[in-house]
């Protein structure tokens, strides 16, 4: 056990030269950056990606991170909010607000706007695009989350924050007057912050499209895979078209801070895909490396889609605001995909939409392979080659099933990224 | 002859309707519109598309080409250039400066930076996305342009133009000090203006690699298609990965101007492809959809570039010097792709680094066969099935080849183009710079290559 940690925390501390699958070099990067320009840190070099008995630890206080105080505007019925409570009792989180019905109609126009993208005249393209927004089974869950988010911030007084290290920008977007609760819906804040929803699902839907083509998946949420339907040909367009015009979109935010940092986690997105074609297989075992591997294809995009609403509305990059919304929208990208990971193993093929075990059919370990993996030696030859063998697959599953703790070690994991999320505050 | 004019002033005028391949409602514009955002024109409204006498007419005054005052600081020995001599008499040329020579040097840290991009932890990827950079036959055709345009502009003193309509914005980069040509060179314009060229770079090589994936062309560029050699797979995550890259870049000029211009040139792009894709039958015999898929598909991100490069260098969007860069880079463009299109039929495959008659393997019809079409009846219907009957392309090649005036007149296009780009050229001051372009647009349509 404790050599299992020693090796965590060595491979914790290689971090900084294992952070990004794609390394550019510092002559590269100098050519593009000015004193001005943002130096972003990898969300999960902000925050923490493994409880301390796993080998994480918290991470150091950086521009990105270092104000993590509460903005307290009056009392917070729910301060000290314990998942495993309502965990436990399922009935309690009825209590609170539904968030999809929240903001369901106020993105509506939105929502449809993405779908008029695609004239007629190019019935095949639209077809394509068509195909993810109207049969897909999420629920909006990105607008949701931002629409929310940029709320939740507008209750915040924008605050100058504490400028930690060299940073000369602020990434503010300068408003005629500051945000407020009263005079948020409606406003050129609410609009431009309900675009950049629109603008994550039009990122986040072109990626599944690409992504399709990549994996070769017989079917993708609920529906035909698009490059099945129609070829890969079809399939690359529609999804460069969909980052093509988030990128007009994006643009059109008028603000210099959002435009870098989400064209961070479209390099991010990009990157995670990089990870999983090919990694080094001694690092395939690596819990970091499969958290680190999930913030790139999953929580880059939901946590710098966070910290931008909260700049949009006003605030400054290292403000407590911006901070709390990057670490939500971090954690909950984390949990979120975690949960993902644990229904391949247990959700049916006709409830998910996927066949199940999707992720090892792709020589993919996710957290219940690696908890089991860790458990049982002999299933770590297997992770590292990616199940390439006959009978691999079969051999992990049953390692899996035999396993005690492993399904438990993938929940709690997702729990401790759930708990994390709950607790920043905003004041109401 | 009085009927195909009146059939393409009609289509011009319906232009408007037809200008983009795909159609974004209103409603879903003003979404995302505020009244400082830009409102852009596509260039192929603002400059002339065709000649009059086959139909084209100078587009009217608006934001965007307002200002085609020329900027004269001194003499310019090049007033009144006239392609056509220069083309009679072919060792004239050089005595302007060689354009690719100019800039190599200043060149090479940034190109570098691309192909160090791809770590070497990534074989698979960082070979795919050296392939095009390494191999590629291209000159560095777009960083140079861009470089190019970058030092004749700073020739031209920032001036606040005159705005038409309702401009709120100028797009101008907030400088410092205003550029001028002995400080612009290693300066923070100088760099921004590089990074430009290596992002239009990135762009074009990623819509490369993607359209391989489109194409299935069996060659590309002298080199094995990225997805021939690699998985479809690695194809789209090389080309998702450089325009990622390059978002990121782009986003890092810091002038949200540039960020808009430069993402409607990356959507041009893929609305080319879409053209390309499919088109209303009827549309295909018609020169302003090819001359405006044509613009999509290559001039766009050129002009694009030209007119950003001007705003990074000062210049305000409506000035008369980002007016001239853009109309510039649209003919050039434009010049370019018509030569590319000759070339489909007259180089042999072992010269082009792909086989001749790429265009019509894919049911497309480029500039000499349109002409041909005009002449020869029979030959729409195969224009209109895009050669898809066995012996349509046969039949379209022997039309051609039979036509006295079909080549010549696709020529004479590609002449009209450059010389246009070279007119806009010389409403700059004069400078090595600006002259090197010249020359560079009259390589632009002699090339054999």
């Amino acid at each position: 056990m404790v050599s299992q940690l020693e090796k965590h925390a060595t491979s914790l501390n290689s971090n900084v030269a294992r952070s990004s699958p794609v390394v550019v070099s510092e002559e590269a990067e100098a050519l593009s950056h000015s004193e001005t320009t943002m130096k972003l840190t990898p969300s999960f070099e902000l925050f923490q990606l493994l409880e301390e008995f796993e080998g994480g630890k918290a991470p150091p206080s950086m521009s990105g991170n270092a104000l993590r105080t509460p903005i307290q505007n009056g009392k917070d019925t729910l301060a000290g909010f314990d998942l495993s409570e309502y965990l436990q009792n399922p009935k309690l989180i009825e209590a609170l607000p539904d968030p999809f019905k929240m903001v369901e109609k106020e993105l509506q126009p939105f929502s449809d706007s993405i779908k008029e993208l695609v004239s007629t005249d190019q019935p095949i393209l639209s077809m394509a695009a068509k195909h993810f927004f109207e049969k897909r089974h999420g629920k909006r869950f990105r607008p949701t989350i931002v629409q929310l988010v940029a709320k939740a911030v507008a209750a915040a007084t924008p605050d100058t924050g504490v400028p930690s290290g060299n940073v000369q920008w602020s990434g503010a977007s300068t408003l005629a007057e500051p945000v407020t609760p009263e005079n948020h819906q409606g406003s050129d804040v609410w609009r431009r912050q309900a675009q950049l929803g629109q603008i994550v699902e039009m990122i986040h839907v072109a990626s599944l499209i690409h992504d399709d083509v990549l994996d070769e998946a017989d079917t993708r949420r609920g529906g035909e895979a698009v490059h099945k339907l129609y070829s890969n040909k079809v399939a690359v367009l529609a999804g460069d078209y969909l980052l093509a015009r988030a990128s007009v979109l994006l643009a059109r935010l008028e603000n210099t801070a959002v435009v870098q940092i989400m064209a961070t986690a479209l390099e991010s997105l990009v990157a995670g895909e990089i990870m999983q074609l090919k990694s080094p297989p001694e690092t395939l075992l690596e819990m970091e490396t499969y958290l680190r591997k999930s913030y790139y294809k999953t929580a880059s995009l939901i946590c710098y889609a966070c910290r931008s609403t909260a700049l949009l509305g006003g605030h400054v990059y290292d403000s407590a605001a911006a901070t709390a919304c990057e670490e939500f929208g971090f954690h909950l990208g984390l949990a979120y995909q975690i949960q993902d990971d644990i229904l391949d193993f247990t959700a049916a093929a006709s409830v998910l939409g996927k066949p199940a075990l999707a992720d090892m059919d792709l020589g993919l370990s996710t957290a219940p392979i690696l908890y089991a993996a860790q458990e049982t030696p002999s299933l770590r030859a297997l992770v590292m080659r990616r199940f390439k063998k006959k009978g691999d697959k079969q051999a992990a599953l049953e390692a899996l099933y035999k396993s005690v703790t492993a399904m438990d070690k993938a929940r709690a994991l997702a729990r401790f990224h759930a708990q994390v999320s709950f607790d920043f505050t905003f004041g109401t």
